[in-house]
């Protein structure tokens, strides 16, 4: 009988924090912190990474100075199209 | 009362979650934020509630309330407190509902982060998540409860108690870790349906899987070698890994997560290999349920499968679902996922790394044939053909090694091509150091796979090593940093660069030790005291044999004094031979158990085994194990961990 108490009061604190958000006035707005363009702007953060990765390895002496230009302008290319949106 | 209380409990939490999948599915309809916050409630409640549930059965497990069926079977008056609450998931349905925590702490985990970020996809995701809660929970509900009353109609004023071999420090964290790991997966696996469902694959959703897919693969990896620890510790035949099921269980899913790791790369940085990196995540989620049910259903037979179940075709079923759905959904994006690009060069980064997703993907296929075959060849022939460790050792014995090759080639590939030139720079040295170990190795008449894994070793370690000269040579040069303070900084501002390399000298250590194991040498004997025997240029001394009782078991213990070939005395090792349940009016009850006792060094263990006794002539029967190199294993277990721990630590914020 006292387990049958505890799981009624258990199940009725759970039905109120559950439904309570059904009896609002209004609808609430759900809103997403990140912004429209916080794919973009990651993907800006990563080029920014690969270009000081392919640094590196330049540095490094992985990469040879030809397809090292090659990369990086293409790296920059790709980051500054993302610019241009992102300045839009 | 308490334990109605835990089924009650699993009630509300089974009720809550279908309440709180449909919220989901009716704000995904309507867009009515109500329902979104009260879904995301709802999922809370879930959570909370199993929280709750395995915190009852805690609280009975330590009570030794022998009411309930499963605390009856799985402990003892004279358990010990810590193995008392290591008996949650020693059983079947203490397991699942252990699971079913383990999941509930992701979820809340992964709710709370994303109150405010992901919206578009949290909907999807929580449905995910409490959809694989639900299963638990119908699981435990109708058909393994934990709080099931024991069936005997008289009073139980003693339980079962815990298998000796549970009863073990390593075990009280393996299956957490392992479950860590397991579970973990769940939530990379929500995120991809997710993104599938919403048709929002961006960068921002790769971050998140990706920091999830490391945290949880460490966790998986920690579980397995901790496994293979307790394993040579308590189990008595000097191994540490024997292709069990359950071992493979957890091995499958570990290597494709480890495929996962190095394609989702490519992914983040090239904007290739989408699909298949959503067909990575799902079979690798997939292979953690199929490893749960291999565990639980009791469909093989091995050490770990202690109860046989009715658990199987629910199981199975569940799988059936995850892929049906899964790969719908994936067909049904797959215009969305195709790349533009492609491989540029069969000596690019991408390319290795899409070499060695095949290769894992390969071997994983062949653990899965190996542990799948003795129920195939019994289902087709009706006759049960085991594969053992032969099998698998014959077919992942190569496949390792090239992975343990490309190990050392791919970091040394850059994106897109790597010039002839930098192929020459970069490769000739470690092929040079490499070649050279193979012919000192050839001369002291080393030959085989031997050979080759000593000479790979040395060839990966070599282009480790020259990866990090010439990083810290350059720091000297570029910033003219002491070489400390360079080493420091650069493996700082390249965490995930570094990191995979330390990673990578933990594999080379743990494939040393693997080696090792062909050098393995062993006799048996039995000994009176005074009385010596010899292995491998040690003798070993019967000094004494000795008698304690301890609080849950009997052991006779045998001073062994090892000495070396000039007769210095090296150590005493003391194995034992223990009875457990020593007081238990039935004989049957009483179990046996030897406790081994190992002498570990680099270069070997020597590993001591007391059989048996006979207490008549007073003889001790023992076993002693010379095996080369076992704690490199370990030692490479703890490079491999150190190198996660610096790849995943997240970067200062505003940095790159």
């Amino acid at each position: 009988m006292i387990s049958l108490v505890i799981a009624f009061l258990l199940f009725t604190v759970l039905a109120v924090f559950v439904i309570q958000p059904l009896f609002l006035r209004q609808n609430p707005e759900i809103v997403d912190t990140e912004s429209n363009n916080a794919a973009l702007k990651q993907r800006k953060k990563i080029l920014y990474r690969q270009i000081k990765e392919l640094e590196m390895d330049h540095q490094l002496g992985n990469i040879q100075d030809d397809d090292y230009r090659q990369a990086r302008d293409d790296l920059k290319n790709e980051v500054s199209t993302i610019l241009t949106v992102l300045n839009k | 009362m308490i334990p109605v209380i835990g089924g009650l409990v699993l009630n509300l939490a089974l009720g809550l979650a279908i309440v709180a999948i449909c919220l989901h599915i009716l704000y995904l309809r309507t867009g009515d934020g109500r329902l979104f916050l009260s879904g995301q409630r709802a999922a809370l409640g879930v959570s909370l509630l199993s929280f709750f549930a395995t915190f009852i059965l805690v609280q009975l497990l330590i009570n030794s309330n022998f009411d309930v069926d499963y605390i009856a079977h799985y402990t003892s008056q004279e358990t010990p407190l810590i193995y008392k609450f290591t008996a949650l998931w020693a059983g079947q349905s203490g397991s699942l509902l252990f699971w079913l925590f383990i999941l509930s702490i992701y979820s809340v985990i992964a709710i709370l982060q994303n109150q405010r970020s992901h919206l578009k996809l949290m909907p999807w995701v929580m449905t995910v998540l409490v959809t694989v809660q639900l299963f638990f929970l119908v699981l435990v509900n109708f058909i393994t409860n934990p709080f099931a009353p024991t069936e005997a109609d008289f009073v139980v004023v003693n339980g079962l108690g815990l298998n000796p071999l549970l009863q073990n420090a390593t075990m009280a964290i393996h299956p957490p870790m392992l479950y860590l790991g397991y579970v973990g997966f769940t939530v990379p696996f929500a995120f991809s349906i997710a993104a599938m469902a919403q048709k929002e694959m961006n960068a921002l959703w790769m971050r998140t899987v990706r920091q999830w897919l490391l945290f949880v693969w460490l966790m998986l990896s920690i579980g397995i070698m901790l496994g293979g620890w307790w394993a040579y510790q308590e189990l008595g035949w000097g191994g540490y890994w024997a292709w069990d099921p359950v071992e493979n269980a957890s091995f499958m899913p570990w290597l494709t997560g480890t495929a996962l790791l190095h394609s989702i790369m490519i992914q983040e940085k090239k904007n290739m290999l989408k699909v298949w990196n959503m067909v990575l995540i799902i079979i690798t989620f997939t292979l953690c349920i199929f490893g749960t049910f291999l565990t639980r259903s009791g469909i093989m037979s091995s050490v770990h499968s202690f109860a046989a179940s009715s658990l199987g075709p629910v199981f199975l079923g569940f799988v059936f679902f995850i892929m049906v759905a899964s790969f719908g959904i994936l067909s049904q994006r797959m215009n969305l996922l195709r790349s533009e690009k492609r491989i540029e060069s069969f000596s690019s980064r991408e390319s290795g790394f899409l070499f060695n997703n095949v290769v894992f993907i390969v071997m994983c296929f062949a653990v899965l044939w190996g542990t799948l075959f003795p129920v195939i060849s019994e289902a087709v022939r009706g006759t049960k053909i085991t594969v053992g460790a032969p099998f698998f050792n014959q077919i992942n014995i190569p496949i390792g090694l090239v992975l343990l090759c490309l190990t050392g080639v791919g970091p040394l590939l850059v994106w897109r091509k790597t010039s002839t030139q930098s192929f020459i720079r970069n490769f000739t040295a470690p092929i040079l150091a490499g070649l050279a170990t193979a012919l000192v190795l050839y001369i002291i008449n080393i030959r085989g796979y031997v050979l080759i894994s000593f000479s790979l070793a040395v060839f990966v370690i070599t282009t480790i090593f020259l990866e990090f000269f010439r990083g810290v040579r350059s720091r000297i040069t570029v910033h003219r940093e002491n070489p400390l303070t360079a080493f420091w900084r650069l493996l700082r501002k390249n965490r995930s660069r570094y990191g995979g390399y330390i990673v990578h000298v933990g594999i080379v250590f743990m494939f040393v030790g693997f080696t090792g194991h062909a050098f393995d040498s062993e006799k048996e004997f039995g000994l009176k005291t005074g009385e010596s025997e010899h292995l491998s240029g040690y003798t070993f001394t019967l000094y004494n044999i000795r008698e304690e009782e301890r609080p849950n078991h009997y052991a006779w213990i045998s001073d062994v004094q090892v000495s070396d070939q000039f007769g210095k005395n090296i150590v005493l090792l003391q194995p034992e031979k223990r009875i457990y349940f020593h007081r238990s009016p039935d004989p049957e009850r009483r179990q046996p158990h030897s406790e081994l006792d190992i002498y570990a060094t680099m270069k070997q263990d020597i590993y001591s085994i007391f059989n048996s006794i006979d207490l008549e002539n007073n003889v001790a029967y023992l076993k002693i194990m010379i095996n080369p190199l076992v704690n490199w294993v370990w030692f490479g277990g703890f490079i491999f961990v150190l190198g996660t721990i610096v790849a995943m630590w997240p970067p200062r914020k505003g940095k790159l």
